[in-house]
């Protein structure tokens, strides 16, 4: 596969590319990470695994397939969601050593 | 007992999550992705012997008798006991793990190595292997350069 990290910093850059990342972007520096995606790819992510709880809103429209990897009940929160933008499938991974999320997405408003 | 350092060991320890309290359970050391030498069995113990290595997992053992455990979803068993939490961690040298949920180390692998395979990147080996994703897709980390994440671009790639 074709991997593209979304983190901060000079270090974390270097050591993604290292580890076999294609491209790096910036979420410190980059307006509009998602944008980004789409320049690079042209067709957009296939797959979005999210570790950084603090993407989770951003990473989740429009791309087809998301999981969330150690969503938490308690870092739960309330997704606003219009029903245009629920064409794809979310789905959770808990990581083992956590309490399995209950739902990591829950779409509270439709329109 | 080689270790991954790991920040769910760090929230743990500070009980900042909507978790029990370590003492709760009595237990005092943290640590959850291990990697080490057998170095006693349990008489019962059928299938392992000393010396052979032995690796110890966030969730150090389960039911085995749940639907979850079952179907192979053991992490969502609801009597699943925590790896420094629930019972003492791998931060230590000598700790005890279930013959039964024992992941068994091959040669060639390091200890280094291993440990950290106990949790981060089994966890996103799962989620790579339950995607579906196939060679050539784009796919986006982001915090792929935490310790989660850069496991996944590693396995990735």
């Amino acid at each position: 596969m074709r991997p593209i990290v979304v983190d901060g910093g000079d270090t974390k850059k270097a050591l993604a590319l290292k580890m076999g990342a294609e491209h790096f972007i910036d979420f410190t520096i980059a307006q509009d990470c998602p944008a980004q995606v789409m320049q690079i790819t042209g067709v957009g992510a296939h797959g979005v695994f999210v570790t950084a709880y603090q993407a989770y809103k951003g990473a989740l429209p429009p791309h087809p397939r998301t999981l969330i990897v150690g969503a938490q009940s308690h870092m739960r929160s309330q997704m606003l969601l219009p029903t245009s933008e629920l064409v794809w499938e979310p789905r959770s991974c808990a990581l083992p050593c956590l309490p399995p999320a209950r739902s990591a997405l829950r779409p509270t408003q439709t329109c | 007992m080689t270790d991954g350092a790991s920040r769910s060991d760090v929230h743990f320890m500070l009980n900042d999550w909507a978790l029990p309290p370590m003492s709760r359970f009595g237990v005092k050391c943290a640590g959850h992705e291990g990697a080490g030498v057998v170095v006693k069995v349990g008489k019962s113990v059928k299938g392992w012997s000393v010396g052979d290595r032995a690796g110890i997992k966030p969730i150090w053992d389960v039911c085995h008798n749940c639907e979850h455990c079952w179907n192979g979803r053991e992490n969502y068993c609801q009597k699943a006991i925590h790896t420094g939490l629930l019972t003492a961690g791998t931060y230590q040298q000598y700790v005890t793990s279930p013959a039964i949920y024992t992941s068994r180390i091959p040669d060639g692998v390091s200890d280094e190595i291993a440990g950290p395979i106990m949790c981060s990147a089994s966890t996103m080996h799962r989620a790579l292997i339950d995607s579906g994703l196939k060679h050539g897709d784009w796919v986006v980390f982001p915090g792929g350069g935490g310790g989660v994440g850069i496991q996944g671009v590693q396995l990735a790639k």
